[in-house]
């Protein structure tokens, strides 16, 4: 007979294979994979120097330190699992640019936090606030390693006892029970 | 006793199951935008000048387009790059609607994101001319305000100026005759404006 514990375990072992931690493609793409010819002798475009050059880094220790801290704790949405401080995509710059612009314009730490928040909503934190339905997330692992724990336990303990009611290859069941009668009637061990 | 192990199974396997029938149709990395719904983050940006036939509304160089005075217009704004290669199958429905709906209140525009100028407006000339801007978006401070998390991304606004849908990935002509209908059958009070001005074309640089 199938444990009990058997069914979840599997489950779990299903879970981690799910294509919930897969890599599928999506239909939108965010780097120059194929460029294209420059513009052709005298094409007319608004000079624009500045154009997809990312805010630079600053002599102002200080400073750097927030748009770090603030980097740190946003997700990448181009690497997804990684924070815009360590990822290397172009995305990535321009946000720590925006966030360094940010900063330079006024804004709090936790004010540009939030107006990151207003455009890609919770999903940019790495570490969501632990409130309301995100308690969740920082609950659920306790709880079903609590669970799996008592279930192993539980399992267990119930296998050991089986174990010890069931007769001995080999002794006939009448010699068992005659055994376990002298062992009840012997005199206690000093 | 089997009856109350089985029960116990259940209990545990199928919240697990629920969870993953959930995810078995979901995309891992599609990321929910919490824009919809919501006033789209204004912007203010200048039009990039091309070879291409700007018949429709024939913006002049260094004008800037300012969404806020966009109110009472359906606004369609798609973010695309040159070297992206599903951006340019959007080409052909965006330029067809644009002139269809050049004489109702719809404006199209699409904002250049992570490229160059020079390159956008050499691909849009060698595509046979574009019917509406394309808007230069310096430093991604627009696309990033938007929750850019790739191109192509396409946003229809309404009226009031709310973002009312967010489209990742290419856009076919059905889809943006759907919500452009729809926006433009929606009530909308001129007092809800934020400004009187209705022309999305200002006469100041950036």
């Amino acid at each position: 007979m199938i444990r009990p514990w058997v069914i979840p375990a599997l489950v779990v072992v299903l879970a981690l294979a799910s294509p919930l931690s897969g890599d599928a493609a999506t239909e939108t793409t965010m780097g120059p994979q194929a460029q294209e010819s420059a513009v052709p002798p005298g094409q007319t475009v608004i000079p624009d120097p500045d154009q997809f050059e990312a805010a630079a880094p600053t002599d102002d220790a200080e400073l750097e330190a927030q748009v770090r801290k603030l980097a740190r704790q946003l997700r990448c949405p181009t690497c997804q699992a990684l924070s815009i401080a360590d990822s290397p995509s172009e995305l990535a710059r321009e946000m720590e640019g925006v966030i360094r612009l940010r900063l330079q314009e006024g804004m709090t730490p936790e004010e540009v936090r939030e107006s990151f928040v207003d455009a890609y909503g919770e999903w940019v934190l790495l570490s969501p606030d632990p409130a309301g339905f995100n308690l969740l997330v920082y609950i659920l692992p306790f709880a079903v390693l609590f669970m799996g724990g008592g279930i192993v336990v539980v399992g267990m303990r119930r296998w050991l006892a089986a174990g010890e009611d069931e007769p001995v290859e080999g002794v006939p069941e009448e010699e068992m029970q005659e055994e376990e009668v002298l062992v009840e009637q012997a005199p206690p061990a000093r | 006793m089997n009856t109350k192990r089985m029960l116990l199974g259940l209990l545990i396997t199928v919240p697990f199951i629920a969870l993953l029938a959930w995810g078995l149709d979901r995309d891992p990395r599609f990321i929910p935008s919490p824009l919809p719904g919501r006033e789209a983050p204004d912007f203010s940006l200048p039009i990039m000048e091309t070879s291409g036939d700007f018949s429709v509304r024939e913006p002049g160089p260094g004008e800037v387009v300012d969404l806020s005075e966009l109110r009472g217009q359906v606004v369609v704004v798609n973010f695309w790059a040159s070297w992206c290669l599903t951006c340019r199958s959007e080409h052909v429905p965006l330029s067809r609607l644009a002139e269809q709906y050049a004489h109702e209140d719809v404006q199209f525009f699409r904002i250049l994101y992570n490229d160059r100028a020079e390159n956008a407006a050499s691909l849009i000339d060698r595509m046979g001319g574009q019917s509406y801007p394309t808007l230069l978006d310096s430093r991604s401070g627009t696309a990033i305000r938007y929750g850019l998390t790739g191109v192509p991304e396409t946003f229809f606004i309404s009226r009031s100026g709310t973002v009312a849908h967010k489209q990742v990935g290419p856009v076919s002509h059905d889809l943006i005759v759907q919500w452009v209908d729809r926006l433009l059958e929606e009530e909308w009070s001129p007092a809800e404006a934020d400004s009187d001005e209705a022309s999305p074309v200002a006469s100041e640089g950036q």
